[in-house]
């Protein structure tokens, strides 16, 4: 067997044992879960290493002083470590300082154009005269719902007033017809996922061909022990 | 009638087994004994592949792959149809990842189109180049919108320096980018593009994306600030019938009928179980 | 060392490097604050790097004394460990070793490894969501009811079988996602864009610590 077709093999292994739990815990898919967890470790290391060599080769010993910042960046990133230390537990604090002050202070610049004077503005800019009815009514009931649902967020008033019980209701009712787009879509990312697997266990280009000459094997395999097993300790008790 | 409720009792506590088997046939049969059913085409598909078309030529487009293996199944089609509309196009082509994950995906795609061959015969690192991945998330995309040469100094295959390569001397900073397209499966993702590369350098985006990615996104969609989306599977399918090239999306659309079928057939059996058994009590 | 321990050095480092990246963005202050502004965002990338030590520490710390005492299950932990370090070494950045992303072993690795592992986990929600749909995904009360048909509506809409069967099951799942999903994510989203900034504001005011807790 070539290395591979030996991959394949692997491959086709590794997807039947992780549905192996779905009959119940057993080893195969206690392996394919310790396997998983180590290999993707490993991988984001390597990638993260072969970025670092890139940054230094590429932008950082050009000149003295970058050379001396890419070191002192290192030695602060040794300093994640002591997230495990009690005694210096304070020097962990200080590349989470860095990366957050820096994410924070990113995010803080544009957020607010992004996500609330943007949004702010698509919502108002919505026209409800001088269009056909059925935009019309569709712009009316987009602004509605935002309003009713950003209000049925806001905490920070006491939600007393008679018009507030309407309000709240509107905005659940909405949010529940809004949120069955979101739960159609998930089933379909789930259902997505799981044909993708088929599709590999198959054999569908671009898929390695040979998968679907090890699928029934494996799958035969993978089942009969742990069928086979089953069976012997019903029948021992 | 005192079996009545016990048949609904027993069918509302039915092992999961059961439902875990039947999903496993449904999904294989259509494999086996296809249906062909006909996928009609939706509004943001057609937006999506537009946003391509419309590209001058020249325009440099960078592609972006920020997901994990774990999306693959949604985004795989996705991305290869994507790439392919693209290298028919006469425009320069630089592939990122923002996800680790998603530069084995990119390697894997670039890998089954074969860029550098016929149909396409696209020169690599004039018409096209792969980048690698830049870990850091948002804090990434920042910088690369500022200065992609330092960002990424050197490309994924040959290790060299980006200045080496003539598609790379157009491009320095996000405003040299004609369109982003940002296959993704979470954060970071939309969000974080249109903070980074939208709000501040006003690049067109459009976005293929997991299925429970698309609510989220629908503002930005109907803000303009993202021009297109392929929420999924069955956009992929739709993509792949628009652009011409049958593939992965287009050999799903059976299964995901069934899948989808039974999931209903389910949710409704459950309901009738339910109400059934409230009504005898 | 003492003066290190206080917690006001990590707060003043944060709001100094948060007012980097605020301060030039809306006052211009000319190319060389702009470069040195670029250059911080690319040395923050490296210190950050370093977080994979947490991951990695965190899961030698569980695992090692798992396989030294041989406690249940020790078997998987040496396997985990295992992948773990050949992962990262056949990844080492020596191409003329053969090593590196895109050595043959490497790639070996991550197509026929990581690659059906990591899609087929979370794949496998497939059968779960199912499963919970069935038992779970009742019209208990109005909101339930109106949650269980829009979904129900979408799931139709998604499948070609739906669309074929129903053609007007399009332009429903459609109206339902671009009007009432868009605007309720809308709001969400603005919702949540001034929850951001408001939590910003507290960092660069020094009144949000949480992320410094632990160690003590």
């Amino acid at each position: 067997m070539s290395v591979e077709l030996f991959g394949v093999l692997l491959g086709v292994f590794f997807t039947l044992a992780v549905y192996t739990f779905l009959y119940r815990e057993n080893p195969y898919s206690r392996i394919a879960e310790y396997v998983f967890i180590g290999a993707a470790t490993g991988y984001g290391i390597a990638y993260d290493l072969d970025w670092l060599k890139n940054q230094w080769v590429g932008t950082w010993s050009k000149t003295m002083e970058d050379s001396i910042l890419f070191v002192l960046a290192l030695l602060l990133a040794v300093l994640w470590y002591f997230r495990f230390s009690k005694r210096y537990f304070f020097l962990y604090r200080i590349p989470l300082a860095i990366t957050v002050g820096t994410y924070i202070g990113l995010a803080l610049r544009s957020v607010v154009f992004a996500q609330v004077i943007e949004q702010v503005r698509s919502t108002a800019a919505l026209k409800v005269v001088g269009i056909d009815p059925w935009t019309a009514f569709n712009n009316l009931v987009t602004m509605i719902i935002v309003v009713c649902t950003l209000a049925y967020f806001t905490f920070t008033v006491r939600q007393e007033a008679a018009f507030w019980k309407p309000v709240n209701k509107f905005a659940r009712y909405a949010m529940m017809i809004g949120f069955g787009s979101a739960y159609g879509y998930t089933v379909l990312t789930r259902m997505s996922l799981f044909i993708g697997r088929v599709q590999f266990l198959l054999g569908i280009p671009p898929n390695p061909p040979e998968a679907k000459m090890f699928f029934p094997w494996v799958a035969l395999v993978l089942l009969g022990t742990l069928l086979g097993y089953d069976y012997y300790k019903k029948t021992k008790k | 009638m005192a079996t009545a409720p016990r048949i609904w009792e027993k069918l509302e506590t039915i092992d999961a087994r059961i439902i875990y088997l039947i999903l496993w046939i449904v999904i294989l049969w259509p494999f086996i004994y296809p249906i062909g059913l006909p996928v009609s085409i939706g509004s943001y598909s057609l937006a999506y592949a537009k946003a391509i078309d419309d590209l001058p030529a020249g325009s440099i487009v960078v592609v972006s792959f920020d997901f994990s293996l774990g999306g693959l199944g949604e985004l795989y089609p996705i991305a290869i149809a994507t790439l392919h509309h693209l290298f028919t196009k006469p425009v320069k082509i630089v592939i990122i990842a923002i996800w680790s994950d998603g530069a084995i995906v990119a390697d894997m795609v670039l890998k089954d189109l074969k860029p550098d061959q016929p149909p396409y015969n696209r020169k690599y690192g004039e018409d096209w180049i792969f980048l690698g991945y830049a870990p850091g998330g948002e804090t990434a995309m920042a910088a690369l919108g500022k200065d992609f040469w330092s960002t990424l100094p050197t490309d994924y295959y040959y290790k060299k320096h980006v200045s080496t390569y003539p598609i790379m001397q157009n491009l320095r900073s996000a405003n040299d980018v004609t369109l982003l397209v940002s296959l993704e499966t979470g954060t970071p993702g939309a969000d974080e593009w249109v903070r980074q590369w939208y709000v501040p350098y006003k690049v067109p985006m459009i976005v293929g994306c997991i299925g429970v990615m698309a609510p989220t996104v629908a503002p930005y969609l109907a803000g303009g600030q993202v021009k297109g989306m392929l929420p999924g599977l069955r956009a992929a399918a739709e993509y792949e019938l628009i652009i011409g090239r049958k593939g992965l999306g287009v050999a799903s659309a059976d299964a995901l009928s069934t899948s989808h079928m039974v999931f209903v057939i389910f949710v409704i059996l459950g309901n009738i179980s339910y109400f059934m058994r409230r009504r005898s009590k | 060392m003492s003066l290190l321990r206080r917690v006001e050095i990590p707060i003043a480092i944060t709001i100094i490097f948060a007012l980097i990246q605020v301060i030039p963005y809306f006052v211009n202050m000319g190319p060389a604050v702009e470069a040195t502004q670029d250059k911080v965002v690319r040395w923050t990338l490296i210190v950050s790097t370093g977080a994979l030590l947490v991951g990695l520490t965190s899961l030698l710390l569980i695992h090692v004394p798992r396989v030294t005492r041989r406690r249940t299950h020790w078997e998987y932990s040496l396997l985990l460990i295992a992948f773990m370090f050949l992962m990262t070494i056949i990844g080492l950045p020596f191409p003329e070793l053969n090593l590196g992303l895109t050595g043959y072993w490497f790639r070996f690795f991550y197509n026929n490894v990581l690659t059906p592992l990591s899609a087929s986990l979370y794949a496998i929600l497939a059968f779960y969501i199912t499963s919970a749909a069935y038992r779970a995904f009742k019209a208990r009360s109005l909101e339930a009811a109106l949650l269980l048909i829009s979904g129900t509506i979408l799931v139709l809409r998604n499948a070609p079988l739906g669309t074929f069967l129903i053609p007007q099951i399009a332009d429903l799942g459609d109206w339902i996602f671009n009007i009432p999903n868009m605007a309720v994510n809308r709001a969400i989203m603005i919702g949540g864009g001034l929850g951001a900034m408001v939590l910003g504001i507290r960092v660069l005011l020094g009144y949000e610590r949480g992320y410094l807790r632990g160690g003590e």
